[in-house]
């Protein structure tokens, strides 16, 4: 190779440099309070947050490579860390999740964490103190998160695992995978598919397209609609649910405790079709109209089951 | 097989109307069941089904053009405000409540439309955004035909509400996304 041909390779490599360069290396830490309320804003990339006995922020790793510095602050009981970035990269970047900060940022067990991004992956474990993890493109994983609990994204998958408190899960495209959730469950995706097996006394789905799938123990309140996707929930060891339900064509498939004690109600309004798997109670259908209904007990009737369905159908089984 | 000339010719032939031989209502009549007054809790949630929509079309009409702000139209709000405000005396003229509700809620549906599609760039994830509207219209439009039977039905004037909710949050994401990225 000769030596002109060799230094325009060095100078064209150096020129598509920023394209492929990792960003400027950032390890920083900050003596903050224990229950510190922390914001972490990064636009692009993948940011993993966990949390440590320690009363300490830090944050470590690389920043995106087309960040324009950072910012670190940390007063009266409030950390704010975001990472700086040209206005003109808010329209057209892409979504290559090569791009952006690669950042491990460590937060005091019991803070309270805000995070935002666009483009960006966040996962969280073990904050006690409330956790806001928000994106558009990109996942979010949370695990051992305790209090009021907030996940969402547009497109991307969100799990969560062994989270406890109040927990507010929303997508629009993605999926929801929970597992081992407690306290109260607000579930909610436009086309995405919801799976949970929770043990959340009160739990609340609502899809449009998508389909729910509940595994749940000790339940004691239930909401769910859809309004074409099919909804399955399984219920186990609550003796007298309260279970509010609605559909427009969707399908509800509820599976009780055999020895479930509670009132029902189930209606399909035009053209529906309820299956009752629990007793030996049969729809009727109305003497004008396209409505069917059914009414009965069981046991000495403390819950109360009310579903309804405009077209879709309604199934009820026993464990 | 007849064709359809002579088939026209045996129609032409035929009385120009049909009456039964007997008067039929008393039957028809003795079979009703007592027609239930309607409770006020009835009109309670057909009044909510309203004040909502009312309460959800200012709030709609600021966000939206925000999207259209930096789109090829930019689409005065005025006109669709008093409009509805238009239709508040119609409620009190003895019109059903429900019905200025869904008129409402259809005004406010195309005017949505009309101003997503004035939209340069749609964020990514709701590049279907018109068929994912067409879901919830036809949605709608079932509950509506079902409350055609069942005016007095609680269950679908909630379920209607609901969905008119979730197809305004569906649009305040579109915008917030639109503006985030």
């Amino acid at each position: 190779m000769t030596k002109p041909f060799k230094l325009t390779v060095l100078m064209l490599a150096l020129l598509q440099a920023p394209a492929w360069a990792a960003g400027e290396a950032i390890d920083q830490s900050r003596n903050v309070s224990a229950s510190e309320k922390i914001e972490i804003e990064n636009m692009r990339g993948e940011v993993r947050i966990v949390a440590v006995k320690a009363n300490t922020f830090s944050v470590k790793g690389t920043l995106d490579e087309k960040a324009e510095g950072y910012e670190l602050t940390s007063e009266n009981g409030v950390t704010r860390f975001a990472v700086k970035m040209p206005r003109s990269l808010y329209n057209g970047w892409n979504s290559d999740k090569q791009e952006g900060s690669d950042l491990t940022i460590e937060v005091p067990v019991g803070s309270e964490l805000k995070f935002s991004g666009v483009n960006a992956n966040v996962s969280a474990s073990g904050i006690e103190g409330g956790a806001r993890l928000t994106t558009v493109n990109g996942k979010v994983d949370a695990e051992k998160l305790k209090g009021d609990i907030a996940l969402e994204t547009v497109n991307g998958e969100i799990s969560s695992r062994d989270n406890s408190g109040r927990i507010q899960i929303t997508t629009v495209n993605g999926q929801i995978n929970d597992k081992g959730s407690a306290g109260s469950l607000e579930l909610e995706s436009v086309n995405g598919e919801i799976s949970s097996e929770s043990r959340a006394t009160e739990v609340e789905l609502e899809v449009v397209n998508g389909e729910g799938r509940l595994d749940l123990t000790g339940t004691e309140r239930l909401e769910f609609s859809s309004v074409n996707g099919e909804i399955r929930a399984a219920i186990k060891n609550s003796k007298k649910p309260r279970i509010s339900a609605s559909s427009v064509s969707g399908a509800s498939r509820v599976t009780l405790d055999a020895d479930v004690s509670a009132r029902f109600d189930l209606e399909a309004s035009a053209g529906g079709d309820i299956d009752n798997g629990l007793t030996a109670d049969k729809a009727t259908r109305a003497k004008y109209g396209p409505r069917r209904h059914l009414e009965f007990r069981t046991g000495s009737g403390d819950g109360n089951v009310e579903i309804s369905t405009v077209s879709g159908e309604i199934e009820l089984k026993k464990h | 097989m007849k064709t359809e000339q002579q088939l026209d010719a045996m129609i032409s032939q035929l009385a120009p109307a049909l009456e039964p031989q007997r008067d039929l209502w008393p039957d028809i009549s003795a079979r009703l069941e007592p027609r239930q007054r309607r409770g006020y809790g009835a009109w309670l949630g057909v009044a909510a089904a309203a004040v909502l929509t009312l309460w959800f079309w200012p709030q709609q009409l600021v966000q939206v053009p925000q999207l259209a702000q930096n789109g090829p139209v930019a689409v005065s709000n005025e006109p669709q405000v008093q409009q509805a405000e238009a239709q508040v005396p119609m409620a009190n003229a003895d019109v059903s409540l429900l019905a200025v509700s869904e008129q409402l809620s259809r005004q406010l549906n195309e005017e949505q439309t009309r101003q997503l599609k004035a939209l340069q760039k749609i964020p990514d994830g709701f590049s279907d955004w018109s068929q994912q509207i067409a879901i919830w219209n036809k949605a709608q439009a079932q509950i509506e035909l079902a409350l055609a039977f069942q005016p007095d039905n609680q269950k679908l004037i909630q379920q209607l509400q609901r969905l008119q909710q979730q197809q305004l949050s569906y649009i305040a994401k579109l915008v917030e996304t639109s503006e985030l990225t």
